[in-house]
């Protein structure tokens, strides 16, 4: 078995490649996508609770009920055997390739999320302070150094999705949801990578993993809290980033009472990757909310404990900092009626792009200040 | 850091395929049954009127112009901001903070390149070419 050990040993490229399939299989596959199944239901409950209904709360298992929880499975089955329908005077390639370009790139944005404390390998029942560990496994995907530009590449293509959608049903109502789609998500990716240019200046790095070792687990020490246009870089950040999404009060090419949207010739489970990468993409704004500017995974004093309950905390930790995030993007959805698309339009590039534009200046003297 | 590039693209690959899947699934497990009224473009259930390869009002262009202009800009301005610590240092770089002074370069590189934005944002703005009036 020596080479066996060689291989797949501590920094060899076998370890590299096998964490990274674990990596991807537990936070990509369980976590990302059970978590988008959840919010799916959630959204639903949420809103009947709002709104004084019951909602959503009849699946079970038998006895086992648990609020309803398991309509996301009958929806997901429900949606698999639904008839798949490609319109005649479709554009067959595009229809089937616009859900692809929907679902796949907010699932490869995690790739750059860091989830977690760094596991210590072969040191795991043992407590380690943090940055004091001779084998760490990050917990995050890929550790590149072009980080926040890799999210933003990716998250960038599923306009695509949506456009092509638009155009590839042949129907009037899909091409109005397809074009508002693209210009609006255009329109505010501007806004959101000059919104986080604050924070570069900041870190001065692009590398989620090393913004987090930056920031300390205590709100003071959080990204959000350096200063003043670091404060206003966040709340541009998540207007814009909500925009991108898609979702009330930016649903305009949706528009569910009076377009249907982009999606309006799609049915079944392709219907269905629209719908989970819509909420993937909450998710993965989420994350990368919580990263740059909510401390990441950082937790108070957990270093002392062994490393694999240090390592469980901080996931924790991170996790409901997401969640809540997602809730409070739910809970938006609810209780703001939608934009006017001139509206939307004005407040992307007469408000926001002329605050983030001012707002990186003052950055700038703020870092200058400080030194 | 290798191995981190082949972890990205295992990450890529995991994505496309599950896309990809779900798409498989989608034709080979639902079912199809045509029917005449089915095949017509939907349109709130009446017949459709004309053409859906209509012409998009032109304010369409103007906001992928500017996104072009505006995005490139942002792409500039990364490594700028990766570096301006180091920038606005006059001397060396220690623990965050600088051991010799402030440079104002960062600073004026920042303000001559954002000044030239401002002049192509004003001129839009009052070409009213920017938002959607």
């Amino acid at each position: 078995m020596p080479q066996t050990t060689q291989l797949f040993g501590y920094g060899q490229l076998g370890f590299g490649i096998a964490a990274a399939i674990i990596k991807i299989l537990v936070f990509v596959v369980l976590f990302a996508m059970g978590l988008a199944s959840l919010l799916t239901w959630l959204e639903r409950r949420q809103s009947a609770m709002m709104q004084d209904r019951l909602g959503p709360n009849r699946a079970n298992l038998g006895r086992w009920r648990a609020w309803g929880l398991l309509h996301f499975v009958a929806d997901a089955l429900k949606m698999m055997f639904k008839e798949d329908f490609i319109p005649p005077k479709a554009n067959r390639f595009l229809f089937t390739l616009a859900p692809i370009l929907a679902l796949a790139p907010p699932l490869i944005v995690l790739a750059i999320i860091p989830f977690g404390a760094p596991l210590c390998w072969g040191h795991m029942r043992e407590a380690v302070p943090l940055g004091t560990c001779a084998q760490p496994v990050d917990l995050q995907i890929a550790r590149l150094d072009v980080g926040v530009l890799f999210y933003f590449a990716f998250a960038s293509l599923s306009i695509y999705g949506a456009t092509l959608a638009g155009w590839a049903s042949y129907n009037k109502w899909a091409l109005m949801g397809g074009m508002r789609a693209a210009s609006q998500m255009i329109s505010y990716e501007v806004t959101m990578g000059m919104a986080v240019l604050a924070m570069f200046v900041c870190y001065g790095t692009l590398e989620p993993g090393a913004m987090v070792a930056q920031q300390g687990p205590a709100p003071w020490q959080w990204g959000i809290l350096r200063g003043i246009p670091h404060f206003i870089a966040f709340f541009l950040f998540f207007a814009a980033s909500f925009a991108e999404t898609k979702r009330t009060p930016f649903d305009i090419p949706e528009g569910e009472s009076e377009i249907v949207g982009y999606f309006v010739e799609y049915s079944g489970l392709r219907f269905g990757m629209f719908y989970l990468g819509e909420f993937l993409e909450v998710i993965g704004s989420s994350a990368l909310m919580v990263t740059i500017f909510l401390g990441g995974w950082q937790i108070w004093g957990a270093s002392v404990l062994p490393n694999w309950a240090h390592v469980l905390l901080s996931m924790l930790v991170w996790g409901a900092k997401v969640f809540l995030f997602c809730g409070l993007q739910l809970l938006v959805r609810w209780t703001l009626p939608r934009f006017r698309a001139d509206q939307l339009m004005r407040l992307g590039w007469q408000r926001l792009l002329p605050i983030s534009i001012a707002n990186v200046v003052l950055a700038a003297c703020w870092q200058m200040w400080i030194h | 850091m290798g191995s981190d590039y082949i972890a990205a693209a295992l990450a890529i690959l995991t994505g496309v395929g599950m896309a990809v899947v779900f798409s498989a699934l989608a034709r080979f497990v639902g079912e199809r049954r045509v029917t005449r009224a089915k095949q017509i473009p939907y349109e709130a259930g009446s017949d459709p009127v004309g053409s859906p390869r209509v012409r998009m009002p032109v304010r369409f262009y103007p906001v992928a112009i500017l996104f072009l202009a505006f995005d490139i800009e942002v792409a500039f301005l990364y490594p700028w901001a990766v570096n301006f610590a180091s920038l606005s240092c006059a001397g060396p770089l220690v623990k965050g903070t600088c051991r010799a002074g402030v440079s104002w370069l960062g600073l004026g590189a920042l303000a001559l390149f954002m000044a030239v934005l401002l002049v192509a944002l004003a001129y839009v703005w009052r070409k009213r070419a920017i938002g959607w009036d």
